[in-house]
């Protein structure tokens, strides 16, 4: 079993790579120059629809797939999971 | 069978929707085992596939795609099915509703034959990153099927579906296509509705289409695309009027694909574009910026769109539960979003993009379509170890596509050594029909 301070020291490491790359990734784009174009994107305004009425077993199926579910309310606690079977 | 021929038959009652269904269930049964490309079968396909063989017995109205079986990827959601983007995070999460794409392939009687695999959350380029295992290539099974729509791609390659459909950030349709040696379409952004997709990057996802060839990419295609209320980044993809000779782009790729690859498409498209009186212009792409721009976006846009599965309401934390790339991700996209580096990361990414959106714009002034290979070199084996770097510039021939927003399909080309090569036939935003209309030509003269 991996114990939690290997674990936190994996992540870091993980992170550092990923910082690494991105660095080297934002250097190479530091130099391009082009003409920025404005959007006027009130021409590209839709009128609003109708909402469609939420589909009956989405709730059922949500309930499903919460962690908790007790006296009609999911029960967001973090790590939940951890004690549902 | 071309789907067009295969929809006649089922039509007239030569092929009946159950047999088509039991026929892919059988051999799903078969293989499944050894290529592990279905996560989940639909146990209502064959109920499905009844009620429409009654409704041809009864002569009722039919949807276009009436008996055909649809392989769809893990991270777009199937009311009452496992959506589980390949990831132990949402190992049992069941999707409470129906994207639009599905909805629109059920209103047309298309039958959900099951979920397929993927890298997890769309992470990976190899199809080796599923919490459920690899995903083999049918093509050939020695290197790996690419990613991350790797079950998609594998499902058509091994004759397990009629088509399938997957998404499409960077590269990860066309990708696995090329690898799997079948046709893989990623359309202009917003041409079909991503609502129901779990997303990878809002700004670049697109959902997209995998089949046999290309008359079958047009087919689906042509009824899944439109607006959706549902996602307000979707437009209108009107028919393009197609030319009788086309001037195509041929991109220079020297030192950005081994000299085999590079060596064989030139010959290849030299040859194609004589035979068709075709012109063929060489042009430059920014190759040299598209992974760090793409990759500077995926980073931060995912991190942004993983804060939901925080275990609460459904699933379990993602940062206890991901693999390596997944977390990778999230950690990077987490530090570069931080106020203190603002301006630095995401906004120099966003420029990049809207510069290379222009470039493309300059381009299509010159050419109508362009070419370039799908991926820079041959399928890796499966398990070959490859830098973090080397892993990433798999994507240099298709993320510039995605970051302008524009059409690109890969085609099966050749193979090296039993490695598949496609070729990747790019377009202007919202002419898909010049990509069908010279992927068909192409189709036909490899034949």
């Amino acid at each position: 079993m991996v114990n939690t301070k290997d674990k936190i020291s994996e992540k870091e490491e993980i992170e550092k790579d990923a910082k690494k790359i991105l660095d080297n990734f934002s250097s190479k784009l530091k130099n391009i120059s082009f003409k920025e174009e404005k959007i006027e994107s009130n021409k590209k305004l839709r009128n609003e629809s109708s909402p469609e009425k939420t589909q009956e077993r989405f709730r059922e199926i949500m309930i499903s797939n919460a962690p908790i579910f007790k006296n009609n309310l999911v029960i967001a606690e973090k790590g939940g999971w951890e004690n549902s079977s | 069978m071309a789907l067009s021929k295969k929809l006649i038959d089922i039509k007239s009652g030569k092929l009946t929707a159950v047999q088509n269904v039991s026929n892919f269930l059988d051999k799903i049964e078969k293989s499944n085992k050894e290529l592990n490309i279905y996560l989940h079968l639909n146990p209502e396909a064959l109920k499905k596939a009844e009620e429409i063989d009654l409704k041809i017995k009864n002569k009722k109205s039919l949807g276009k795609l009436a008996g055909l079986c649809v392989a769809v990827k893990s991270n777009i959601c199937v009311e009452g099915l496992i959506t589980n983007c390949a990831s132990k995070v949402l190992e049992d999460f069941v999707a409470p509703y129906d994207a639009t794409i599905i909805k629109r392939l059920k209103e047309e009687d298309a039958i959900i034959l099951g979920m397929v695999n993927m890298d997890e959350f769309a992470c990976g380029g190899s199809g080796e990153t599923s919490a459920f295992g690899l995903t083999k290539n049918p093509f050939n099974k020695e290197v790996i099927p690419g990613g991350s729509s790797s079950g998609s791609a594998a499902a058509i390659s091994a004759n397990l579906c009629d088509f399938a459909i997957g998404s499409d950030t960077g590269g990860s349709i066309r990708n696995p296509a090329s690898h799997c040696n079948v046709v893989g379409l990623k359309p202009s952004y917003g041409a079909i509705s991503r609502y129901g997709l779990l997303d990878l990057s809002m700004s670049l996802d697109c959902i997209g289409i995998i089949t046999k060839d290309i008359e079958d990419s047009k087919l689906i295609f042509d009824i899944v695309k439109g607006e959706d209320d549902l996602d307000t980044t979707t437009k209108r993809i009107t028919e393009t009027k197609l030319k009788e000779k086309y001037t195509i782009g041929f991109v220079n790729i020297e030192n950005f694909a081994t000299s085999e690859i590079e060596k064989l498409v030139k010959n290849k498209i030299n040859n194609f574009a004589k035979n068709n009186d075709f012109t063929i212009k060489e042009i430059d792409l920014p190759l040299d910026i598209a992974v760090q721009t793409y990759y500077l976006m995926v980073y931060i846009e995912f991190f942004s769109a993983t804060r939901k599965y925080d275990g609460r309401r459904f699933g379990k934390l993602i940062e206890d539960f991901a693999g390596t790339e997944v977390l990778r991700r999230i950690l990077g996209g987490k530090e570069i979003s931080k106020a203190e580096y603002e301006g630095e990361y995401y906004r120099e990414a966003i420029k990049a993009k809207e510069y290379i959106r222009q470039k493309f714009e300059e381009l299509f002034k010159e050419v109508d379509l362009i070419v370039l290979p799908t991926v820079p070199k041959l399928a890796s084996n499966l398990g070959e170890k490859l830098s973090l770097e080397e892993v990433y510039a798999q994507d240099v021939f298709t993320t510039p596509i995605s970051l302008a927003g524009i059409p690109g399909i890969s085609i099966p080309l050749d193979s090296i050594d039993k490695k598949a090569i496609g070729i990747q036939i790019v377009a202007p935003y919202g002419a898909e029909d010049w990509i069908f209309d010279l992927g068909k030509k192409l189709e036909k003269s490899l034949d």
